[in-house]
């Protein structure tokens, strides 16, 4: 499988049953039977994935709104959605 | 026919099962059923995992070499195909083990690896590893008075006014000669329960055990501690959930049943509602009740704690 680069299209595959636990959020897939936990900069990752787009603009998004330099975004970023990709819980193209 | 109560389940059995608490009514609609009949060697659709046991949407297969075939369907009905020559006892314990673990799932419940007791606060469930002491600290909760809701298998469900609650399972505990040791009572009287090598079936006295389902206060996990202290600690977030999936009783069967997503969901209901602590104990069998007077004041202590998630639950 190609990794993901920032030319490339992502979007959630799967639509997850969200909830709050203390400070977490927890995702739940019954496809997957598989609950996820995820902390503040992930939760806004999968929020914005509601919408097909590529990366680089949602790396634009996510520096711009956490005030942290674009390389730096990047590098955070491509390995989360690779993560995303493996659990299946998104398309990339 | 024998007729049964279990898990809050009007269950009738062709099966005379001593473990079970009889009763006199002869439902005219079972909740459950159990009969002898043929069991196929396997499903033609569900999993095929190769393994001793294989998933349908509502039926569950399994097999149990030289003891029998249990084919578990629609969260009601369980046919039971005993092998030739099988010891009767081991068929009952498998039965109401393994057998009633899958339609406890089907149902939509959830039931977790453990020992129940409860108290005015509510059920209080203690689970964790094997030997860890789960059996031993009901009973001698039950020696101070409190009554046992379960042993092995402790099911939680949503209940009628739709809050959390703990099921009563069987009569019956299941507990290793030392801890017998340990309540004064000699193992030697007792009928050994061969399923587990050296554990034995310990009768509970009349009246000791709750009859009626009790609304969900703490979750405790069990844990050896490396020193003498007594630990409690409750989880956070991610890690209630995690903890909760480690104890439950047989996860293998719920991928690919109708009812994963509504377990998964009461699950999470679970692991947002009740408490949930790390009890760490250096597993000394002279100072257990040091451990549940311990244990008796973190409650009194989470009194409010515990009426205030009941009241948003």
């Amino acid at each position: 499988m190609a990794d993901i680069t920032l030319d490339s299209f992502v979007v959630r595959a799967v639509e997850l049953f969200a909830t709050d636990l203390d400070e977490e959020t927890i995702l739940m897939s019954i496809e997957q039977g598989a609950y996820y936990g995820m902390e503040d900069t992930a939760r806004r990752i999968w929020q914005l994935l509601e919408n097909r787009q590529q990366v680089a603009a949602l790396c634009r998004q996510l520096a711009a709104e956490y005030n942290v330099a674009l390389d730096i975004c990047q590098k955070d970023v491509l390995p989360f959605l690779e993560e995303l990709r493996t659990e299946g819980l998104i398309v990339v193209e | 026919m024998f007729s049964y109560r279990a898990f809050h389940l009007n269950v009738t059995s062709e099966i005379d099962l001593p473990a079970v608490t009889p009763t006199d009514i002869i439902p005219t609609l079972p909740e459950a059923t159990i009969r002898r009949g043929a069991v196929p060697e396997r499903l033609e659709i569900g999993s095929d995992s190769g393994a001793w046991f294989q998933v349908a949407p509502y039926r569950i297969l399994l097999t149990i070499e030289n003891i029998a075939r249990y084919l578990i369907a629609d969260g009601c009905a369980i046919t039971v195909d005993p092998f030739p020559d099988a010891d009767p006892e081991m068929v009952r314990l498998f039965l109401l083990g393994s057998a009633m673990g899958a339609l406890l799932y089907q149902r939509g419940l959830l039931p977790l690896h453990g020992s129940a007791i409860e108290t005015p606060l509510g059920a209080m469930i203690f689970v964790g590893p094997q030997g860890i002491g789960k059996s031993t600290l009901a009973a001698h909760f039950q020696q101070r008075g409190y009554r046992i809701l379960s042993d092995d298998v402790c099911a939680l469900s949503i209940g009628v006014t739709g809050r959390l609650q703990a099921l009563p399972a069987f009569p019956k505990l299941r507990l290793c000669p030392d801890a017998l040791d340990g309540l004064g009572k000699s193992g030697a009287h007792l009928r050994p329960a061969r399923f587990d090598g050296d554990k034995f079936i310990f009768p509970a006295a009349n009246g000791c055990c709750s009859d009626h389902p009790v609304r969900l206060a703490s979750i405790h996990l069990l844990s050896a501690s490396a020193d003498s202290r007594i630990a409690i600690e409750p989880f956070h977030g991610f890690g209630r959930i995690e903890q909760l999936l480690v104890n439950l009783y047989r996860p293998e069967y719920l991928h690919g049943l109708a009812s994963e997503g509504n377990v998964m969901r009461l699950a999470l209901r679970v692991a947002q509602e009740a408490l949930l602590v790390r009890v760490a104990h250096d597993r000394n069998p002279n100072r257990i009740e040091e451990l549940i007077d311990t244990l008796e004041r973190e409650w009194r202590q989470n009194q409010i704690f515990l009426a205030e998630r009941q009241t948003h639950g």
